[in-house]
C-alpha cells in the first residue's frame, strides 16, 4: 500500500510533519512517497507512479486542486461522498455565529469592499478600539495586528490594498493562553497549550514569549468543539481554542490540515498515526 | 417568522415581482446592489426568526447571507452546506470527470498563476480558441478571444486591471438549460424563454447521476450548450429568479413544501 504526501515546502515546519508521516508508515508496512507541490507540474513524474496509490493526504497550501489531478490520473476513490471531499470549510466566524457559540465578530475584506462598508462602522459594530486586522495566509502570529485607532486602521487598509493582500477585520478578544485541539473524524486525539503571556496574538513563533504546556481540556471545551466539527466537513482540524481572561474561551481558527508534530512530540500520542488509520479506514482525502 | 428575498439588477423584473407578490402574503425585498449597510441588517434581523431566499446567487449575495443570517434565521437549504463552497464546478472540472460526465472546461486566473501555466498550455486545457474570459463578480463583461493575440491582449489587460477572472471553452450563454432538483430528483426545468417538460434521455440520465451524489436540498444546476453538447456547467444552492419567472404559483409551493410561512 502507498500513501501519497503532497507537500509544499514553503509550509511551516513541514519536514518535521513528513518525518512523522514517514515513522507511521514504517510501522504499518505503508511505502510513504512525498511529492513537493511544485513537482507535480511534472505529469511524467505523477505517471512515473505507475500504479493505483491507496492513500493521499497533504501538508500545507496550496495544493488542494493539483491534488485533485493526483486522484483523476489514478482514480482509486469510491465515489460516495464526492460533494465532502470537494468541499471548504469557509467563513469559520460566521459558522459560530449561526451555530450561537462564542466567536470573534468578524468582517472580510470581500464584505467590506462589496458594500462599500465605514471603517468606522466596521470598527464599532467589532466593540471599538483595538482591533486586529489579519492578513490571510500566514502562521505564527505573522501578519496579525492590534489597531489602536481610526487613523492607524485607514493607513492599515492602505497598505494592505497596496499590497493586494486578503485580510479581514476582527474584535479583540484578550487572553492568556491558546489551545491548540486536534481532531481526527470529528474526535479528539492531542492538544496542548500555548502560554502567550501578554501578546495579543493567538500564537507566537517567538520562545521567548510563548510558554507550551501539555493541558487537559475541560468538558465544556470538549462539547464546544464537539458541536463546531459535527458542523464542518474536515476530517483533520486544529482548532485554536483561546482562552480569555475572564474565565472565557472561543475558538478563533480551524486549520486543516493542521501542523501537529509538536502536539505530537509534547504528548506523545501519534496523532500521524490516527491520520493514517483514518485514512485506511475510510479512503477519504483529508 | 419574516421572510427576506435577495435580489440584484440583474434579476429583477415586474414579472417577478408580480410573481413574488402573487407567491407569498408578506416579505422583505432588498436589492444588493442597493446601497446597503450589511452592519445595520445584521442587527436588524440578529434574534428574529428570519427565512431567506437567495435569488442572486453570486458572491456577494453569499458574502452578505453569511454575514447577516444568526442562529434563528433559516434559508430553503441546508444551512450546513450554505457555508461551503462550490469552487469544485470552476476548477478543471474533475468532479464530473470522475463521474464520466461532460463539463465545461474551465480555468482559473488562480490556478494560472499558480502553477505559472502558459498560453498554450491554458488554451489546451479549454479544448483551444475560442475561449471566454468570465469576471468572478459581474466585474466586467464576458470577453471572447478568436485568436492567440486576442487572447494574450485581454489576458494582460486583466491582469494589469487586477481583475479576476475564469477562463471557459466557448459556448452560447444563451442556449442554456437549468434544472431544479431536490432530493435527487429532477423537480423541473427550463432554458432562457420557458419551461420544459420532455427532455431528452441521454440528458435527463446525466442529470439524475450528478443529482444522486449531490446534497439532497433544492439546487439549481446549469447546463450549457458546446459543441452541439449540452454540458454541466454550474450549480447553486436554492432557485433562481427565472425558475419564479416561470413556473405557476403551485409549482413553486410543491417544491418549497418546507417553507415555514
Amino acid at each position: 500500500m502507498k500513501l501519497i504526501l503532497v507537500y509544499n515546502p514553503s509550509t511551516y515546519g513541514y519536514e518535521a510533519r513528513l518525518n512523522l508521516f514517514q515513522e507511521s508508515c514504517d510501522k504499518k508496512n505503508i511505502q510513504l512517497i512525498p511529492i513537493s507541490f511544485f513537482d507535480l507540474d511534472d505529469d511524467l513524474k505523477i505517471k512515473s507512479l505507475n500504479s493505483f496509490p491507496h492513500l493521499i493526504t497533504r501538508i500545507g497550501y496550496p495544493t488542494r486542486h493539483k491534488v485533485f489531478e493526483v486522484i483523476n490520473e489514478n482514480s482509486y476513490f469510491e465515489v460516495d461522498n464526492l460533494f465532502e471531499l470537494f468541499s471548504l470549510d469557509i467563513n469559520f466566524d460566521n459558522n459560530l455565529k449561526r451555530l450561537g457559540l462564542n466567536h470573534l465578530k468578524t468582517v472580510s475584506k470581500n464584505l467590506y469592499k462589496e458594500f462599500s462598508m465605514s471603517l468606522k462602522d466596521i470598527s464599532d459594530y467589532l466593540g471599538g478600539f483595538p482591533i486586529i486586522i489579519k492578513r490571510g495566509g500566514l502562521s505564527k502570529g505573522e501578519g496579525v495586528f492590534k489597531v489602536d485607532t481610526l487613523a492607524e486602521l485607514e493607513n492599515m487598509v492602505n497598505l494592505f490594498d497596496i499590497e493586494n493582500y486578503n485580510y479581514s477585520f476582527k474584535e479583540f478578544y484578550p487572553h492568556h493562553s491558546q489551545g491548540r485541539y486536534i481532531t481526527v473524524d470529528k474526535k479528539f486525539v492531542a492538544g496542548h497549550l500555548n502560554i502567550v503571556g501578554e501578546d495579543f496574538r493567538s500564537n507566537v513563533g517567538d520562545n521567548s514569549v510563548r510558554k507550551r504546556k501539555n493541558h487537559v481540556f475541560d468538558q465544556d471545551v470538549k462539547d464546544y468543539v464537539s458541536l463546531i466539527d459535527s458542523q464542518l466537513v474536515a476530517n483533520f482540524s486544529g482548532y485554536d481554542i483561546l482562552f480569555g481572561k475572564d474565565d472565557t474561551f472561543l475558538a478563533c481558527e480551524k486549520n486543516s490540515p493542521c501542523n501537529f508534530a509538536m502536539t505530537q512530540n509534547m504528548t506523545g500520542v501519534s496523532i500521524s498515526d490516527a491520520l493514517i488509520e483514518s485514512l485506511m479506514s475510510k479512503k477519504k482525502m483529508l | 417568522m419574516q421572510l427576506v428575498i435577495f435580489v440584484s439588477n440583474q434579476v429583477v423584473s415586474d414579472l417577478l415581482l408580480s410573481k413574488l407578490d402573487l407567491i407569498f402574503n408578506n416579505f422583505e425585498l432588498i436589492n444588493i446592489d442597493d446601497s446597503i449597510n450589511p452592519i445595520f441588517l445584521e442587527s436588524k434581523f440578529k434574534n428574529k426568526k428570519v427565512y431567506f431566499i437567495d435569488l442572486v446567487n453570486n458572491i456577494k449575495s453569499k458574502h452578505l447571507l453569511s454575514f447577516i443570517v444568526s442562529n434563528n434565521s433559516l434559508s430553503c437549504f441546508d444551512f450546513k452546506y450554505l457555508f461551503r463552497n462550490n469552487l469544485h464546478f470552476k476548477y478543471s472540472g474533475r468532479f464530473f470527470t470522475l463521474l464520466e460526465l461532460k463539463s465545461l472546461r474551465k480555468v482559473s486566473f488562480h490556478e494560472i498563476k499558480i502553477y505559472n501555466r502558459s498560453s498554450d498550455h491554458t488554451l489546451d486545457l479549454l479544448n483551444g480558441l475560442p475561449v471566454i474570459f468570465k469576471p468572478y463578480n459581474n466585474e466586467f463583461e464576458p470577453k471572447t478571444a478568436y485568436t492567440l493575440d486576442q487572447f494574450k491582449d485581454i489576458y494582460n489587460q486583466l491582469i494589469s486591471q487586477k481583475s479576476e477572472f475564469l477562463l471557459t471553452e466557448f459556448h452560447d450563454s444563451f442556449d442554456f438549460i437549468e434544472f431544479v432538483v431536490k432530493s435527487n430528483q429532477i423537480k423541473f426545468a427550463y432554458n432562457q424563454n420557458q419551461k420544459i417538460t420532455i427532455l431528452p434521455e441521454e440528458i435527463k440520465g446525466n442529470m439524475l447521476t450528478l443529482a444522486s451524489k449531490l446534497p439532497n436540498q433544492i439546487m439549481t444546476i446549469k447546463m450549457v450548450k458546446s459543441n452541439d453538447n449540452y454540458v454541466f456547467d454550474s450549480f447553486s444552492f436554492g432557485i433562481n429568479a427565472k425558475f419564479l419567472e416561470f413556473f405557476e404559483e403551485s409549482e413553486v409551493y410543491e417544491l418549497l413544501d418546507n417553507l415555514p410561512l
